[in-house]
Order: C-alpha cells, then structure tokens, then sequence
C-alpha cells in the first residue's frame, strides 16, 4: 500500500485556522487597550469571518490569528478615533476653556478633575450648549468696550498743575504702581497702559442740581417727562426716560465738562491749560496689557483648559459603549486590515519559484484592494457622520419645519358660508 | 595606537531581505501550489537495492525488489515520445520529467530521488533515468545558504515496459 499519504510538514506553515482562541486574545494584542470579555469574544469571532472572507476554506491564508486580533483591535481604535473627531467638531466650540486631562501611553485617563474624574467619558456625553466660544469673544469685546470685561479696570490721579497742558500717563502710573497699597501695586511693569476714560470730580451732588433741566421748569412731554405738569399728568413710553437719561449723561459729560484732552501715545494734553485750582486733579480709569496667556488664579478663567481638539478630554470609546453601527463598521475594517496584512506578506517576494517555474501571488493586488476599502470605509463614516452633526441636524430640523409649512399652507381654508 | 582588526562574528547575522521566515515561506506556497491547487501527483517506488538480486557483472536486475511506495505530489510536464521503428513494427515509449520540491521530499517524506527507482504516472510506469538538482538560487541564494538543500530536483524519466517492472494488481 502506498504510504505517506498526506505527510505532515516539518516546517511549521503559517496558515490562519478557521476559529480563533479566545485564551490567546488579550496576551497578542499590540497595545491591549481593549481587553474586556466582550472585545476578546468579538476578536475571536473576528478569525472565523476573516478565514471565510478571505478564502480560507479553498486556500491558505499566510496570517496568523495574532494578526486578527490586532486588526480588530486597531479597527477599534480608528472608530474610536473618528467617532471622537466628529464629536471634537461638535462640542469643541462649547468645551473651550474647559478641564483637560492627562493621558497615558493608550490614550486614557490618568488625571480629570472634570466632572466624574477619570472614570467617566466626556466624549459620550450631550454637553451643555453655552455658547463657550461666542462667550470668550464676547469678553475681549467688551473688554474693548469698558463694560463687563473680565479684567480688572483701575483709578489713579494725578495733580493738575498750574499752566501745564501735558501729562505722560503711563510714567504716572508706573510710578504709582511702585508704591505699595495702591490696587495696581507691581502690575504695570513694561506693560502698557490702555486707558479706558480720562475726568475729574467735583461735587457730583452740585452738578446733578445745576446739571439737566431746572428744578423751576415747568415739564411736559418734551422737557422732564413723566411728571407733573400742573395737575395734568402726562404718560411717556420707557423709551422716552432712557433718552431722557442719556441725554442727561452726556450732558454732564460733554456741555458741563469744560475740559476736553486727547491722547496720544499715553501722553495726555489737556485742553484748556489747568489752571491747578480747579479741578485740583484728574482721573483717569485704565487697564493693564495682560499676557494672553495669563490666568486668573481666582476664577476659572484664564488661557488653561481645553484650546483645541488636542486637548478635549477625550479617551478612546469603551467597547461596551459601541452599538450595532459601530461593531459592524469595526468588523469589516478589521477584515479589511487583516487582508493588507496578507498582501504585504505576498508582496515582499514579487514572484515565488517553484520547480521547474515559478508562480506570482496576488499580494499587490490584496494591498490595493484593502486600502481602497479602508479609505472607503472611513469615507462613508465621515459622511454619515457630516450628516449627523450638531449643525446639520438642526438645518434637517429647519428644512423640516420649512417642509411642513409648505405642505400646511397647501390646505385648503375653510371658507365660511353663512 | 588602537589596532583597528575585522573580527568575524561567532553567529553570522542571518541575511537582511531572505531569511529563515522568508524561505519557509516560499516552502509553505510551493507546497500549496504544488499539492492544492495543481495536484499532479505520482507514486514513487523506491527500489530496495538491499534485498534486489542484482547481477554481478552488469548490475541490472531482472527482478525488482521496492519499498511501499509513496505519493509524491509534484509538477510534471509530458515531453513527447520516443518512437522507433523494430521488425515487429513502431515501439512507442513516453518521456516525462518530474520536478520534485526537494525540501518537501528530504524534509517531511524522507524520500530521495534516484535513478533507476520507478515511478507511476497516467496509469503508467517510469523509469527514472537522470536525476539533477535546479540550478535555480533562491533569491540569490545557493543551496549553501538556503539550507543546505537545492530548490528543486528534476527527473528525467522513460516508460518502462512491462517486463522491466511490473509491481503486480492492485496498485
């Protein structure tokens, strides 16, 4: 009888089987961020899909199932990674100047002082819609515009000296700022100054009697509003004491200041000469230049906290945490892995000889084809997900009410027959 | 003044493109290409020089005496026959040259090729006449390199008669 039917090779082939192992999982992964029960169940199903896609059951594949479980590990992580870019475009206008952590070596938390502390995944949550940016903008601006700024504004003054038109404000408040006591007390340094308004006091009391419209006036509409003209009272719209009001201020300001100055260069002139007797000194409110990055150690705000997508508090997406869409995108990703995998090793040796010829493989054409399908992949995410951002939402939402006008405006309207 | 000698490693680094993994790896194909997917195959008789009676004088034996023989997978081109013309009229015989996997054969089936052992192709049975090994390097590689074992080995064989070998029914 012939013998040696099917001799065993003594050279151990590389072949991927037909199941995997789930005992082997976890100890082959590359980076082993992902080792829950349920991960290394789905890697080993991973093989099994793998060995039937690619062939296994009519050829061999040259891939172990190590290179399996790593492809369906990374196929993981780039989920991860594209769910947490998408979700980066949709909260990081909201999550600007907010906690940022520290990671590790995988991507996880080592430190959050954020709500939850590192336990919890910021990336998986609804943030509240606060208008962070818009709101960080807006305090620059007013900054700029003397109201609500969240940087401190200071006074000082100075003496009004007999016939002396100019002063040089920011050598004033250096010096100033090198007395100890005073609100701005070693903050002036080489910054400049920015002044945010120039005047002088005298009896405010005395200017609020003079100032606006005379006590004997007899009002109406047109002079002090909404008081008693004779025994005729007279209504005005809010409006009207708000203008009222302002032409009040600026009155004060303006016609009752005598004084007017301008700045150049932080040098005051004032206009007319001072006389020194009347005012006797001159305020001025004023602001330092901050370093953009400095932060208020009293208050959260500051340059600290999350600036970028770098920095969102964001760690990789726990597997538990990825839905039917999710695991099913992971599997034919990792398949698609595994198959470049096997093309690289077809491809390093271009033609393989064999006796008496030799034979091509087809490595070239596993690469190209699982890289088109890796880029197609990771295309249709990105488009679903470009359809589903925060943004686009609400314009489907938009469209929708626009939709359903149109359609309710096509009803026909009762008509009343009497 | 530091001597500036080339000293020779005691463990050669293994070559940097074609290594142990890579010539597995050409075995592992060939083994599949040749066995799975062409699947040509021939029954390898070994003749047992020790208990064949051979002639003293011209060293051929009538009576052949062979070890179990052994499927061999391997890839065989016909190479047309040679006729010739006797009183009894044409005497047609095949040629066919076999070409083994040597790693295949020394390392998993213990099996040599030799001339003068037989083998059974196409319902018939070869002689093997001339053996010799592919002159082919792997990779640039020789036999020195890459193992110690040639690539391939080819057989040149000739249709044996009947009377030259007939390993009986049953085969």
């Amino acid at each position: 009888m012939p013998t040696n039917l099917q001799p065993a090779s003594t050279v151990s082939a590389v072949v991927l089987p037909s199941t995997g192992t789930s005992d082997d999982v976890v100890n082959s992964l590359s980076y082993g961020i992902y080792t829950t029960d349920a991960f290394v169940s789905g890697a080993t199903d991973q093989v099994a899909y793998t060995y039937n896609k690619l062939g296994g059951r009519v050829l061999d594949l040259e891939i172990t199932p190590v290179i399996v479980y790593n492809a369906y590990e990374e196929a993981c992580l780039e989920y991860s990674y594209l769910i947490n870019t998408h979700q980066a475009k949709n909260v990081l206008s909201d999550m600007l100047g907010n906690t940022t952590g520290s990671f590790d070596q995988d991507g996880e938390f080592t430190e959050y002082s954020g709500s939850g502390g590192i336990n919890t995944k910021p990336n998986l949550k609804f943030p509240r819609f606060q208008l962070g940016y818009a709101t960080h903008l807006g305090r620059g601006v007013s900054l700029h515009a003397g109201v609500g700024a969240a940087q401190t504004f200071y006074s000082a003054s100075f003496d009004a000296v007999n016939d002396q038109q100019d002063y040089d404000l920011q050598d004033i408040i250096y010096s100033a700022s090198l007395q100890t006591g005073t609100p701005f007390s070693n903050s002036v340094g080489s910054s400049a100054i920015t002044i945010q308004r120039v005047y002088y006091k005298t009896p405010q009391s005395m200017w609020n009697f003079f100032g606006g419209y005379a006590i004997g006036a007899v009002g109406n509409l047109s002079t002090y509003g909404m008081y008693a003209d004779d025994s005729t009272f007279q209504l005005v719209p809010a409006w009207q004491n708000v203008l009222q009001a302002y032409a009040f201020k600026e009155d004060l300001n303006v016609r009752a200041s005598h004084y007017s100055f301008r700045i150049n260069n932080n040098k005051l002139r004032i206009f007319p000469t001072p006389s020194g007797i009347s005012p006797t000194k001159f305020w001025v409110d004023f602001r330092v230049s901050e370093d953009a990055f400095y932060e208020e150690s009293d208050r959260k705000y500051g340059a600290d906290g999350v600036n970028n997508m770098n920095t969102l508090p964001f760690p990789n997406m726990p597997y538990k945490n990825i839905n039917s869409i999710g695991k099913q995108w992971i599997r034919r990703f990792a398949l698609s892995l595994a198959k470049e995998t096997l093309g690289q090793v077809r491809s390093k040796l271009g033609s393989i000889p064999i006796p008496g010829n030799e034979v091509t493989l087809n490595g070239p054409a596993l690469v190209s084809e699982a890289k088109e399908e890796q880029t197609a992949l990771r295309d249709e995410l990105k488009t679903v997900l470009d359809e589903m951002a925060y943004g686009a939402l609400m314009e489907g939402d938009a469209a929708l009410q626009n939709s359903l006008q149109e359609v309710v405006g096509k009803i026909p309207m009762g008509i009343y027959v009497g | 003044m530091a001597q500036n000698r080339w000293t020779q490693p005691a463990t050669p680094p293994p070559p940097l493109f074609v290594g142990r993994a890579e010539r597995d790896f050409v075995k592992q194909i060939n083994d599949e290409v040749i066995e799975h997917v062409v699947g040509q195959q021939v029954l390898y008789f070994p003749i047992d020089r020790e208990r064949t009676n051979y002639n003293n004088v011209y060293g051929e034996a009538i009576q052949k005496t062979f070890l179990p023989p052994i499927r061999v997978y391997s890839l065989i081109d016909y190479e047309g026959s040679t006729r010739t013309q006797t009183e009894f009229g044409f005497d047609s015989l095949f040629n066919i040259k076999i070409n083994f996997h040597k790693r295949r054969l020394s390392e998993d089936q213990d099996l040599f090729v030799r001339p003068g052992d037989f083998v059974q192709y196409d319902m018939m049975y070869f002689e093997i006449v001339d053996v010799f090994e592919d002159a082919r390097f792997l990779f640039g590689q020789d036999k020195n390199f890459a193992d110690g074992i040639a690539f391939s080995v080819q057989a040149q064989c000739l249709q044996a008669r009947k009377g030259l070998f007939n390993p009986g029914k049953g085969i």
